[in-house]
C-alpha cells in the first residue's frame, strides 16, 4: 500500500480516485470496511448478509464516485450509500413495509440545536447502546448510531438519513430517552 | 480481518474483468440536466394548471356563486375546476420530490420546503394569469385550433344546468318585469345550449338588467321556469 495516501483526506482520496487511482480506493476501502461493518451490524444480524451489503457499497462507491462533490465531506456519502443498501437488504429479509410515513419530516423542531456530545455523555450512551439498542425501532437506532458510534455531526446525519437538521434532533432526544427507559426497566 | 479483506479482493477482481466500471462525469452532469429540466418543465406545469383554475373560475362565472349566498357556496365547491387544481398538487409533489434529490433542501422540514412551492406557484400562477395567455387559448379553442387541451378550455363554457346554473343573453324581459327569458349558445351545439324562462329572487330589481346583457344565474327549475336565488350581470370583458 502506497504509504503516502494513508494520510489523505478521505476527500483527497476521493479526489484521486476520480482520477482513476486505485490505490486511493484501496486505502478508502481499508479505512471504512470496518467501519461499515460496524454500522451494518446494527441493521442486520447475519455476517454474511453484512459482508455482501458492505461488498456491494464499496462497489457503488466505485460506480458513482464521478458524481461524488468533493468540496464536501465524503463521510456522508458513503453512509449514505451504506444506508440505503443496509435498510434494503433489511426489508429483503424482514417484512418492514416499504414505505413508511414519519410525521417528525414534515414539521421544523428548532428546539433542537446542534449540542455537542460531551466525553462523559458518549461514554454512557455507549455503555446504553451495548445494552439497549436492540430495542429501539430502526429510525431512532440508525440517529443513535451515527452520532454515538461513528460521530457524525447533525448536519452529516441529516445528510445520511435525507432528513431535515431538526429531525435527527428529535429522534435522537427520543431515542436516548427510549434507551435510558429500556435500560432502566431490564 | 480475513473476511474484510476478500471484500476488497472481490471488488477489486469486478473491477480489473471488467464486470463494474466507473460512471464518467458525464453521466452525472446528464443526470442533474435532467433532473433539473424536469424540474422546471413540472413548475411550469404547475403554474400552467393553478392560472388554469384561477382563469376557469372567473371566465366561468362559477364566482359570482359565491356572491349567491350558502346555497351559491355549496355549487362554487361543486363546480371548481378541481381537475386542474389536482393536477397542480400533483406538479407540486413531484416538484418537492425532485428538489430533494437534487439539492440539500432535505435538511428543511418538508412542510415548510411544500409551503414555500406552494407560496412560489400562487405568486406564479397570479402572474401568469395576467397574461392574455389563457384568453388565447381559450379563443384558439373556440376556433377548434387548439389540439390537446381545446376540450380542456372548451368546458370554461359549460351551462352546467344540471347543477341549476344557467347562463345566456337576455333576449327579452316580460311587461310585468318578473320574468326574463336567457338563452346561451357557445356555437359548439352542446346540450347545454337553451332557451329558459328566469324567475328572478324577492327583491331583485329586474330594471337593472336590459336585454342583450350576459347573465349568470343560480336557481332550481320548476314547472319550466327558473326559480332564481341569484343574478348577476357579466360584463363582456
Amino acid at each position: 500500500m502506497d504509504e503516502s495516501l494513508t494520510h489523505k483526506t478521505d476527500e483527497e482520496l476521493a479526489t484521486l480516485m476520480q482520477g482513476k487511482n486505485e490505490a486511493a480506493f484501496g486505502v478508502l476501502m481499508n479505512r471504512y470496511q470496518p467501519k461499515l461493518i460496524r454500522y451494518g451490524r446494527k441493521f442486520l444480524s447475519e455476517k454474511a448478509h453484512i459482508e455482501d451489503a458492505v461488498q456491494e457499497v464499496f462497489i457503488k462507491v466505485y460506480r458513482n464516485i464521478q458524481g461524488f462533490d468533493a468540496t464536501r465531506s465524503f463521510s456522508p456519502w458513503i453512509y449514505r450509500i451504506a444506508h440505503n443498501m443496509f435498510v434494503n437488504t433489511m426489508r429483503q429479509n424482514s417484512r418492514l413495509p416499504f414505505v413508511t410515513v414519519d410525521l417528525d419530516l414534515f414539521s421544523a423542531h428548532a428546539a433542537y440545536e446542534v449540542d455537542p456530545a460531551r466525553d462523559e455523555e458518549r461514554t454512557e450512551m455507549r455503555a446504553l447502546i451495548e445494552r439497549g439498542l436492540k430495542a429501539l425501532p430502526p429510525n431512532y437506532r440508525e440517529v443513535i448510531i451515527l452520532y454515538y458510534l461513528e460521530q457524525l455531526d447533525y448536519q452529516q446525519i441529516a445528510d445520511v438519513l435525507r432528513v431535515p437538521i431538526g429531525t435527527v434532533g428529535v429522534r435522537l432526544h427520543r431515542a436516548r430517552e427510549a434507551l435510558k427507559q429500556y435500560v432502566a426497566g431490564n | 480481518m480475513s473476511q474484510e479483506t476478500d471484500i476488497q479482493k472481490n471488488v477489486l477482481e469486478k473491477i480489473h474483468s471488467g464486470e463494474i466500471s466507473m460512471r464518467s462525469r458525464i453521466y452525472f452532469i446528464l443526470r442533474i440536466v435532467l433532473v433539473s429540466t424536469v424540474s422546471v418543465l413540472t413548475l411550469i406545469g404547475s403554474l400552467f394548471a393553478l392560472s388554469f383554475a384561477f382563469f376557469s373560475i372567473r371566465a366561468s362565472g362559477v364566482q359570482f356563486l359565491l356572491e349567491f349566498g350558502e346555497r351559491g357556496l355549496l355549487k362554487f365547491i361543486i363546480l371548481f375546476p378541481w381537475t386542474s387544481f389536482l393536477i397542480f398538487l400533483l406538479f407540486l409533489v413531484i416538484l418537492e420530490f425532485l428538489i430533494r434529490r437534487l439539492t440539500p433542501v432535505y435538511r428543511f422540514p418538508l412542510l415548510r420546503i411544500f409551503l414555500w412551492i406552494l407560496a412560489i406557484s400562487v405568486v406564479g400562477s397570479t402572474l401568469v394569469d395576467l397574461t392574455p395567455l389563457h384568453p388565447f387559448l381559450l379563443s384558439e379553442a373556440d376556433k377548434d385550433q387548439l389540439p390537446i387541451l381545446g376540450p380542456w378550455y372548451e368546458q370554461v363554457h359549460d351551462s352546467h344546468q344540471d347543477q341549476g346554473v344557467y347562463r345566456g343573453v337576455i333576449t327579452s324581459l316580460t311587461g310585468t318585469g318578473l320574468i326574463f327569458v336567457i338563452s346561451h349558445n357557445d356555437a359548439d351545439l352542446d346540450s347545454d345550449e337553451g332557451t329558459w324562462t328566469i324567475v328572478p329572487p324577492p327583491g331583485f330589481d329586474i330594471h337593472t338588467l336590459s336585454v342583450g346583457e350576459n347573465v349568470y344565474v343560480a336557481g332550481h327549475l320548476q314547472n319550466g321556469l327558473v326559480y332564481a336565488y341569484g343574478i348577476r350581470v357579466v360584463s363582456d370583458d
